[in-house]
């Protein structure tokens, strides 16, 4: 039997579109994969020439997901260049607002982008609601907790609902997947659990959602954070606002412990053994880069991760404080040691993106975006291939000292950890422990999905102790919420950098101010470290090392490589998930998913 | 007139040209039109799955963007949730794999918001800039005629404001923001 090569393909070039082509031996185990992404990259252009102040209500355009986080980092990006240090009332508000993010982002990731890469929504018709109920409890008591849905009754009522839409052919986003592929791991009963608080998350999002606007101001599009801070000064003196703001977090973290850790438990143990299964990671092969310590399993990729460090505790100003997630690296899986981070040391290199390039890679404060587009190769077989030798994506290549690293909630729990974070400590060590599994297991798929809930449970109940301090600080008397600044002196020669920890990890804004306008500026967002292709000297990405050496059930059904995929949370995930991989209707590449190669 | 309540919800990158064509008709109508309590406007921009929120809270939600139906730039067209998914996997816009996503996650849920979409073809979607080209420029009255149409079906009917706004003005809004700060607003430090 001959190699195949896989194409995984949603469609044109709008808005962060991601491909992923895979080569598959004859043991179905992916030998090499390359990731490809249309990334927009313009912001640049649509910046230069405006006042700073303005940037970041342009800037939030960049992404609809994560509109606020691009608002508040071009915000900071110009603050640096200002040497602006905010109030303290404003460093609260900011950190509500992005916590508030964090908590229904993971939320919205892990059910209604991701689960359904875990759980088989036809199996659930199986499940004995009686038996399920004591499933639910048993992994809610893991977790330390008593089960959100805990009846059976309760469960009979969404498997009847199952049942329904199957006979009726309504599956809607259901009718697309790989059911009854044997790499779903599941009992029909923890299938069932995970539909049911699938269902009831729709609702709890509602509320999380809820919440970013009370200090965001108007959503979707927040609007309260100025250069110099916040504006809602109205909000934080009003106890009815602040007492809203805590109820919607009491009822979003129930869920949080009582069913979204309970089915990271879950799955966590039932999918534990593609989790530690060495000889399906990157490091079992003999790609460049594949190189270091050996730790981890299936889907575990590069195995070096980097947090820019974000969520100010104490007003010292940027880049001085304490921080929640604190800053660095973890390289090549040596979790014996971290790297502090040097901003200077970032750059992105265009080598494989359809960009011209000065023939090294760029800091992004000179870093340029000028438009190379080559092409894709239509071989003998009729189908459209990337050439992967060549430019192959519209992500640049970003790099760090001239390495490949991955960013997101596991690179900032992995760095927290190993740097002897006490609050990271606190939740990581907790998982494992009750969870039985060994720290090993986070290296994988099933681990960045894991770390992701570690985290969300770690910003519920920090944002907690943010509100009363916001509550106190406003009490004392202290209701300042900006800082003055004398533009004309400030913006007439400047520089600074917006680095933040977005949801899906590493975010950075560079700005160059001259004479009141900005002169140049540079946005590297997180899917870029980890969408991004080939490095300079054929360095594999985050994503690319990721898929590399999974094992795959079936090649028309690439359910393992989109389950790997969106572990990342890319912001790309719903264009995944709209893939027809039958291929025949695709309109702009003509996709086959297991053309011989 | 009608107790529904109506969202109507314009999708789209102003910074991809064309793509811009659902933001711009909704601020048109907002600034030129009285709009009843039952009626929420939503600025959706390119929201994608945060637009969940809003397919359970309303009762019917219109959604304004680009289309990419095989007709001519300029063609307007309607279409409600059924058949939107019913068109198969074949995605040619960010809006419209969004739009099918949310469509479909949603479905499941008891309470879902009846959904259409009107949307007009456009010229330039790949182009990186603020504004429309001049064709789809010339063709934005048709297509906002449309969307009053769809609203007064759902016993919405909209009345005009003294004051007329032009789409050269908002669309010179939308490219040049300025952040605004109410003095009441920040307290200095």
């Amino acid at each position: 039997m001959s190699k195949k090569h896989i194409i995984v393909d949603p469609i044109t070039r709008i808005e962060g579109h991601l491909r992923i082509e895979a080569v598959i031996d004859e043991n179905n185990t992916i030998v090499d994969a390359w990731s490809s992404s249309t990334m927009f990259r313009g912001i640049e252009t649509i910046l230069k020439g405006r006042d700073p102040r303005d940037c970041g209500l342009m800037a939030m355009r960049i992404c609809g997901v994560c509109t606020g986080t691009h608002y508040q980092r071009s915000i900071e990006a110009v603050e640096d260049a200002f040497d602006i240090t905010i109030p303290k009332n404003a460093r609260l508000v900011r950190n509500l607002i992005q916590g508030a993010l964090y908590v229904h982002d993971h939320l919205v990731h892990f059910y209604h982008l991701h689960a359904l890469d875990f759980v088989d929504v036809v199996a659930a018709t199986k499940a004995d609601p009686e038996k399920t109920a004591k499933e639910a409890k048993k992994w809610a008591n893991v977790a330390g907790v008593e089960p959100y849905i805990g009846s059976a009754s309760d469960f009979k009522m969404v498997q009847d609902r199952i049942v329904k839409f199957v006979k009726e052919g309504r599956l809607g986003i259901f009718g697309n997947g790989y059911w009854g592929n044997p790499h779903y791991k599941l009992t029909p009963e923890q299938n069932l659990i995970g539909v049911a608080h699938y269902l009831k998350a729709l609702d709890v999002q509602r509320d999380l959602a809820k919440m970013q606007a009370i200090f965001g101001g108007k959503n979707p599009h927040p609007q309260s954070i100025v250069v110099g801070g916040v504006t809602c000064v109205q909000d934080i003196q009003n106890p009815a606002r602040i007492a809203l703001f805590k109820s919607l977090l009491k009822d979003g973290t129930d869920f949080v412990k009582r069913a979204y850790l309970p089915d990271v438990y879950m799955a966590g143990t039932m999918y534990a053994d593609e989790a530690t299964d060495g000889s399906a990671a990157f490091h079992a092969t003999n790609h460049k880069g594949a190189m270091g310590k050996k730790v981890g399993g299936t889907g575990g990729g590069i195995l070096s991760y980097m947090s820019y460090g974000d969520f100010r505790l104490d007003d010292t100003g940027f880049y001085h404080s304490e921080l929640l997630f604190p800053s660095g690296l973890v390289l090549d899986g040596d979790i014996s040691k971290v790297h502090e981070f040097d901003p200077s040391k970032v750059s992105e290199d265009v080598t494989h993106s359809w960009y011209k390039g000065s023939g090294a890679p760029e800091h992004p404060y000179e870093g340029t975006t000028i438009p190379e587009y080559t092409g894709l190769e239509k071989k003998e077989d009729g189908f459209a291939y990337l050439k992967t030798d060549e430019k192959y994506s519209w992500i640049k290549s970003p790099l760090y000292d001239g390495k490949k690293v991955e960013v997101g909630p596991l690179a900032r729990m992995v760095v927290g950890y190993v740097k002897g974070d006490k609050r990271i400590k606190k939740y990581v060590d907790n998982f494992l422990k009750r969870s039985k599994l060994p720290i090993t297991v986070l290296f994988s798929t099933v681990g960045r999905t894991a770390a992701r809930a570690i985290e969300t449970e770690l910003m519920a109940d920090v944002m907690f102790e943010w509100v009363d301090e916001l509550a106190k600080n406003v009490a004392a008397g202290d209701l300042s919420t900006w800082t003055e600044f004398d533009f004309d002196k400030v913006s007439a020669n400047s520089k600074g950098v917006g680095l933040a920890e977005a949801p899906r990890g590493a975010l950075g804004h560079w700005v160059k101010v001259k004479d009141g306008k900005v002169e140049n500026y540079q946005a590297v967002v997180p899917s870029t470290w980890n969408a991004g292709p080939r490095g300079p000297n054929g360095e594999v990405g985050a994503y690319e090392a990721a898929v590399i050496g999974t094992k795959v059930a079936n090649p028309e059904e690439p359910l393992e490589i989109i389950r790997t995929i969106h572990s990342f949370d890319p912001c790309i995930a719903c264009a995944v998930h709209v893939v027809d991989t039958k291929g025949k209707e695709l309109a702009v590449y003509k996709v086959d998913p297991a053309c011989a190669f | 007139m009608s107790s529904k309540k109506v969202a109507l919800i314009g999708v789209g990158n102003i910074m991809f040209c064309d793509e811009g064509i659902g933001a711009y008709a909704l601020r048109y109508i907002e600034k030129n039109y009285i709009i009843p309590e039952n009626l929420t406007l939503i600025e959706g921009s390119s929201l994608g799955f945060r637009m969940m929120t809003y397919y359970q809270e309303y009762d019917k939600i219109i959604i304004l963007g680009t289309g990419s139906h095989n007709d001519k730039p300029g063609s307007v067209r309607s279409e409600n949730a059924d058949e939107i998914l019913a068109k198969g996997p074949t995605r040619k816009t960010a809006n419209e794999v969004e739009i099918t996503m949310m469509i479909e996650i949603c479905s499941f849920h008891e309470n879902m918001a009846d959904v259409e979409l009107v949307t007009m073809v456009p010229e330039d979607i790949v182009s990186v800039r603020n504004g429309l080209t001049q064709g789809t420029l010339e063709k934005m009255p048709i297509f906002v005629r449309n969307v009053l149409e769809v609203l007064k079906k759902e016993g919405i009917e909209l009345r005009e404001k003294d004051k007329h706004h032009s789409f050269e003005e908002i669309i010179e809004e939308f490219a040049n923001p300025k952040q605004e700060i109410d003095p009441q607003s920040f307290l200095k430090s």
